[in-house]
Parts: structure tokens; C-alpha cells; sequence
């Protein structure tokens, strides 16, 4: 794991003089303890996320499908807003991952049956329910990172985002006030295309979440 | 070929670094080359697992109602800057779409088909779907020794969760170009007859997303 983190860090340092001392202090005690576990992995809060943050939709419908080539609502896209997060420390970003709940909906009023209930925990084959929602990282306003180098696309949670047992890996340092932001669609209704509204009402999301596992940079 | 640094010498210059905010600064290049002169681990490959690798792009492909038969048309990832790609996802979105006459018990039973499948198909069923990828048009990255195949996802591709990793360095406009052919004939084969159509063999969304870090700088401004 060191190699890459260190030279993440190493550069942030030389690009930002006016926190190179600290990030230098942090270099030397994690290569420290990497000497000291004779070159294994160390344990320690050095390697471990200790700051956790969540950006989460809720209440979320499915949005209107269109039919290939329909530019007016690509599967790609979404009407929902971004959800904002403004960094509050200089961090380094480890990890992503990403849940979301699948919400089931009565028929007519009625009380919803368990066999309603079993139909919606059965969608989707991705842990944590990550092929239920798409989702799209940006920041500042400027940048979107789910791309096919020409339009910005929304994918699927589950080639974006791991789990909370696995995350995705990342090396990523924001600045305080930096705002990274995140878009969510309900991708329910893709699954569901063509069925009938009789069989199964639409399924909402209660929550679409993704968190972010950081480190503190500027704690000593 | 530049001489290795040591472990020692480079904790020698942070912690000197660390003392003197002025050697700090006109220090920090010789600190990145020091670091990126250290030898691997004495532990080899088992010292970077898989969860070392960073990325913060993801350059995908979608394929929407993709048929049984045939391959769908190829999309081409255009790489914006240069970039390290270090990993590959499928995600698969069956249709399960049912004939009029069918209730709920007949969804759950589709629904958790899938869900079992799970188990011989893999997550995100990328078993539904066989791929291959060219660089710039250059085959052989799918394989069988001689000529270009087009692979199982299960075998070729992550799931998020995990992802199959990569270490491919491209430059700015070069192309990542996706073939993907549906391999529903063979999870609902032809021998169930009407027990299933060819509606109901479409793959509704396919996305393949290849996991990038850009080259130009670690970290985002």
C-alpha cells in the first residue's frame, strides 16, 4: 500500500509549499512504521479511514425511461440535482463505497403483503444494492468523473462504488471548501421495464447513499 | 537506470523537511524522487493487494435492449487525458418483463432466478454477457493465443466490489473499443422453448466501466 499513497502525498508536498512541513511529518511516521513491521502492511489509524463522510438521496422515484437514442432521457443521466458536500479539512480521500434501500409500494392503498415485500428485496444481483441506483462524482461544479470521453454518463453504483467491506479504492486529496458533489437515479424501473404497474408498483429508493473513507491531512 | 533509494534516507529528508519549514519547500522534489526511487517491499507482489490501487475516472460504455443474437454495436471510450487504467466492471440489467397473464408470484420467480444465478453467473450478472476490448484498435488483450476472443464477463471483468485489475498506461485520444455479445441464449436456452421468448432474452442495460487515474497529477485541484 505505501508506495502509491507516499508518492500521492510526496507530490502534494512539492505542488503546495505551504504544506509540505506537515505533510513531511506524516510521510516520516508512516515510513517509520512501515520500517519498523519490516516492510508489511503496519496496522495503526495511519492506513485506516478514520473520517467517514455520506452523501445520501432519499425519496427517490424512478425517473422516465426512454427507448435507445431518445436524447430527451438518457439511461445515462438524471433529472436529480447534485448533492453537495463541502470538504471541512484537507483530506485524503481512501475509499468509496455505496447502499441504497429499495422501498416497496402497496397496491391501492391496501397494506403492502410480504409477498410484495419479497418481490422488491429480490431486485438487483450486486451486494448492497448497488445495481438499483446510478450514480455520478463530481467537483467544484466542473468536473464529472463517470465519462466515455465525450459526455459525462451515469453508471451503476456496482462499477462505481465498492462496499463498505471493500471499497474502491482511491488516492485522492481534496482541499477544505472544495465541494464534491454526487448524483443519484433510481434505476429500479430498468429492471422492471415493460411490467406491469398491476403486478408491482414502481419501486422507490429510501435511501441512495454513497460514503467516503478519508484520512484528516491536516491533523498533526 | 536511476540508483534505489533507501527507506532510511527518505525518512532522513521528511524528517528534515518536517524540522525546517524552508527545507520543506525546496526540498519536496527531492523527496518525490527519493520515494519513487525506493525498491518494492521485500514481500514482492503480496505487499500491493488489490485495494492499493487508486482510481477516480470511470470510463464506461452503455449498451441498452441488447438482443440474444448477434453483437452489439462496439462503443469506443475516448481517454480525455492520459490516463492509468486500473480496473474493469460489468454491470448486467436483465428484462424481466413477463407475458400479460402474469402475477407476482411469477415476477418473484423470475426475480429470484436471477438472484441464484448469482452464484454460477456471478455478481452483478457479468456471466450474461461476453466481452473483449481493443486499444486503439490493437486486438489480443482478450485472447486465446492466436487470435482475439470475446470472453465470458465473469472471467474478464469486477463487479465494483471487487474489480478484475488492470495496469494499462494510455495517452490522451487514444481508445478503449468494447465489443459485447448477450449470452442469453445460453442461460435461457433455446430448449426451454415457449416457456421463455425472445423478449424476455433482452438485456435491458449493459455498462462497462473501466476504473482510470489520470496521469498528469494524483490529486484533484
Amino acid at each position: 500500500m505505501s508506495r502509491d499513497l507516499w508518492q500521492a502525498l510526496a507530490r502534494e508536498a512539492a505542488n503546495d509549499p505551504s504544506r509540505a512541513p506537515g505533510i513531511a511529518k506524516y510521510l516520516s511516521d508512516m515510513m517509520r512504521a512501515a520500517e519498523a513491521s519490516g516492510g508489511q502492511l503496519p496496522a495503526g489509524y495511519v492506513y485506516e479511514g478514520a473520517y467517514q463522510f455520506v452523501i445520501q438521496a432519499e425519496n427517490l422515484a424512478p425517473e422516465v425511461l426512454s427507448t435507445p437514442g431518445d436524447i430527451r432521457a438518457p439511461i445515462t443521466r438524471s433529472i436529480q440535482p447534485f448533492i453537495p458536500l463541502r470538504v471541512p479539512f484537507d483530506m485524503l480521500i481512501m475509499g468509496f463505497g455505496g447502499w441504497a434501500q429499495p422501498e416497496a409500494i402497496p397496491q391501492d392503498q391496501t397494506d403492502l403483503t410480504l409477498n410484495e415485500l419479497g418481490a422488491v428485496y429480490l431486485l438487483g444481483c450486486a451486494q448492497s444494492n448497488r445495481d438499483l441506483f446510478s450514480v455520478e462524482l463530481g467537483l467544484d461544479g466542473q468536473v464529472s468523473f463517470g465519462t466515455n470521453g465525450r459526455d459525462e454518463l451515469m453508471f451503476p453504483a456496482a462499477c462505481v462504488v465498492g462496499a463498505r467491506d471493500k471499497p474502491r479504492a482511491a488516492a485522492w486529496t481534496v482541499r477544505r471548501n472544495q465541494i464534491i458533489r454526487a448524483r443519484f437515479r433510481n434505476i429500479t424501473n430498468v429492471w422492471l421495464d415493460g411490467l406491469d404497474a398491476a403486478i408491482l408498483q414502481p419501486v422507490h429508493l429510501s435511501t441512495a447513499a454513497i460514503a467516503l473513507y478519508a484520512l484528516n491531512l491536516e491533523a498533526p | 537506470m536511476p540508483t534505489p533509494s533507501s527507506l532510511n534516507e527518505a525518512i532522513a529528508l521528511a524528517d528534515r523537511m518536517a524540522a525546517n519549514p524552508a527545507d520543506a519547500v525546496s526540498m519536496a522534489d527531492t523527496l518525490v524522487s527519493v520515494i519513487e526511487r525506493l525498491p518494492p517491499p521485500a514481500s514482492g507482489l503480496l505487499s500491493r493487494p488489490a485495494f492499493n490501487r487508486a482510481s477516480l475516472w470511470s470510463l464506461g460504455v452503455s449498451f441498452e435492449n441488447v438482443l440474444p443474437n448477434g453483437e452489439a454495436p462496439p462503443e469506443v471510450i475516448l481517454c480525455q487525458h492520459d490516463v492509468w487504467i486500473r480496473g474493469v466492471s460489468i454491470c448486467v440489467i436483465p428484462l424481466v418483463a413477463l407475458a400479460a397473464e402474469s402475477n407476482l408470484a411469477d415476477l418473484t420467480a423470475r426475480l429470484r432466478l436471477f438472484r441464484d444465478a448469482c452464484a454460477t453467473q456471478g455478481t452483478n450478472n457479468r456471466g450474461l454477457v461476453e466481452a473483449n476490448w481493443r486499444v486503439d484498435s490493437r486486438q489480443g488483450f482478450i485472447s486465446e493465443g492466436q487470435s482475439e476472443i470475446i470472453a465470458p464477463g465473469t472471467l474478464i471483468a469486477g463487479d465494483g466490489f471487487w474489480s478484475a485489475p488492470l495496469d494499462w498506461r494510455l495517452q490522451k485520444d487514444q481508445t478503449i473499443e468494447v465489443r459485447l455479445r448477450s449470452r442469453m441464449n445460453q442461460f435461457f436456452p433455446l430448449s426451454l422453448g415457449t416457456n421463455v421468448t425472445d423478449a424476455e432474452r433482452v438485456l435491458r442495460w449493459v455498462t462497462v466501466v473501466f476504473w482510470a487515474e489520470e496521469l498528469r497529477q494524483p490529486s484533484v485541484r
